[in-house]
């Protein structure tokens, strides 16, 4: 049975009020006092990215810097000695890299603490090029970026493109507006438009699987790190009976060794904004209520 | 969507069957991993292990890739290409600005579908995957921005 467009959007709602608290700390290296100076604490939203940070933190820690002319775009922030990526979402980085325990129905919301605040780094030099993309000045990377997304997502959907190419420039303005202010009621008016396109139906819903893997270590062959590897492929909102597709049948679909049930979570689950996913769940169900800004779900296999 | 250039430009004549770049690059890099989330795969069993090692991966290791210009833009001697379905997106970038010959202050802009121009940390074959058409992933690119 289909779930009330009521609850959708309740659902919308939650996943937009998603918030995380993170204690950001100076690297060392770009310290100039001996004494660790105070951590930068803030609770950010699940959605946000983390370039939005950098003037904030730029302006708190400024005063401690050994090289004060570093503009704030140059700085980079890190866990456990991984870069983080500045075109993912902040959810989405934590999910992957904190090594936090999603919560499932059953919690009572005890036990997530434990981790909380993320704590993370913040550098200026040796920024790492191999794996960052440089920001500039005026923010127009980051905004290019998103754009892109958003266009590869419009594309996925409806084949074409052309319903995010058909969108105004206020329209484009309004919604990279509400994304940076976290603004759901504004995002939605144009969210609404790339969702509803009049006169054609979607065909797909823009996903992206992060799956981890893992290093098989042979003896004398030293140790591998760990990646995250992404796979992407096209998710049709209904089957080939015209049955609404699920994230069970598509995950059977696409990872059939790591989900070989379409109904049960047999090896990993399915986790979006720090959540397991029911397998049951229908896929455009689940685009219209818990897609990041950029309009895909990036769902994280987590290994049970 | 500019690029900067490779530091480890190397002028060598191309492979017949397969484009690369240079003999000395590395395929590309898959995200690291943090100890705290890697803790987890540990303790997994071998199946799940197995499971895991090559899930998501495209059957054919290479795939078809076609070039096509923009605007204002030189077409390429050979605009079809065979390369590994492995590569990221920026190794079509360096390939793209090695064969246009581009000076490290000039810019190429790419887009696939004349769409959208993906992020250079994008693999390939997951983009082939999505939005090929016939058997062709097709790349538009203009020394100037254009499309979308």
């Amino acid at each position: 049975m289909a779930t009330s467009p009521s609850i959708i959007a309740k659902i919308q709602r939650k996943v937009w009020d998603g918030s995380l608290p993170l204690e950001i700390r100076l690297a060392s290296a770009d310290c100039r006092t001996y004494d660790e100076t105070d951590p930068y604490l803030v609770n950010v939203p699940r959605l946000s990215y983390l370039p939005f940070l950098l003037p904030r933190l730029h302006a708190f820690f400024a005063p401690n810097l050994i090289n004060p002319s570093m503009p704030p775009h140059s700085a980079w922030l890190s866990f456990q000695n991984v870069a983080l990526k500045y075109h993912y979402p902040i959810g989405l980085l934590y999910d992957l890299f904190s090594g936090s325990q999603p919560s499932d129905s059953e919690d009572d919301g005890t036990e997530e603490a434990e981790n909380l605040p993320w704590k993370l780094e913040l550098r200026y030099s040796e920024f790492p090029r191999e794996q960052l993309m440089e920001l500039d000045a005026e923010g127009k990377v980051v905004r290019d970026c998103y754009v892109n997304a958003v266009k590869e997502a419009d594309v996925i959907r409806n084949g074409k493109g052309n319903v995010y190419l058909g969108l105004s420039q206020v329209d484009c303005d309004t919604q990279w507006q509400a994304v940076q202010s976290q603004n759901l009621q504004k995002f939605n008016t144009i969210n609404t438009k790339l969702l509803n396109p009049p006169g054609t139906s979607l065909r797909n819903v823009p996903m992206k699987i992060y799956l981890p893997t893992a290093p098989i270590s042979n003896p004398g062959d030293g140790e591998v790190q760990a990646s995250i590897r992404t796979v992407q492929d096209l998710v049709p909102l209904f089957s080939a009976s015209r049955q609404a597709n699920t994230l069970g049948m598509a995950l059977n679909t696409i990872l059939k060794t790591v989900f070989p049930s379409r109904r049960n979570p047999v090896l990993a689950s399915p986790v979006l904004h720090g959540a397991v996913v029911p397998m049951s769940a229908p896929v455009e169900e689940l685009m219209r209520a818990a897609a990041f800004a950029d309009g895909f779900l990036h769902v994280v296999v987590v290994m049970l | 969507m500019s690029s900067s250039p490779p530091p480890d430009m190397v002028t060598e004549a191309e492979a017949d069957e397969e484009e690369s770049l240079a003999s000395n690059e590395s395929p590309a890099a898959e995200m690291p991993m943090t100890m705290a989330a890697s803790m987890v795969l540990d303790h997994l069993p071998l199946d799940a292990h197995n499971a895991l090692s090559s899930a998501g991966m495209l059957e054919q290791k290479k795939i078809h890739l076609r070039f096509r210009p923009g605007p204002g833009t030189p077409s390429l001697p050979k605009p079809r290409v065979t390369i590994s379905s492995t590569h990221h997106f920026d190794w079509i970038v360096r390939y793209l600005r090695r064969q246009l010959r581009l000076d490290s202050h000039q810019s190429v802009f790419c887009y696939v579908n004349q769409v959208f121009a993906p992020g250079m940390d994008e693999q390939v074959g997951n983009l082939w995957r999505c939005f090929r058409t016939g058997e062709d992933l097709i790349v538009s690119y203009a020394v100037a921005p254009a499309f979308g």
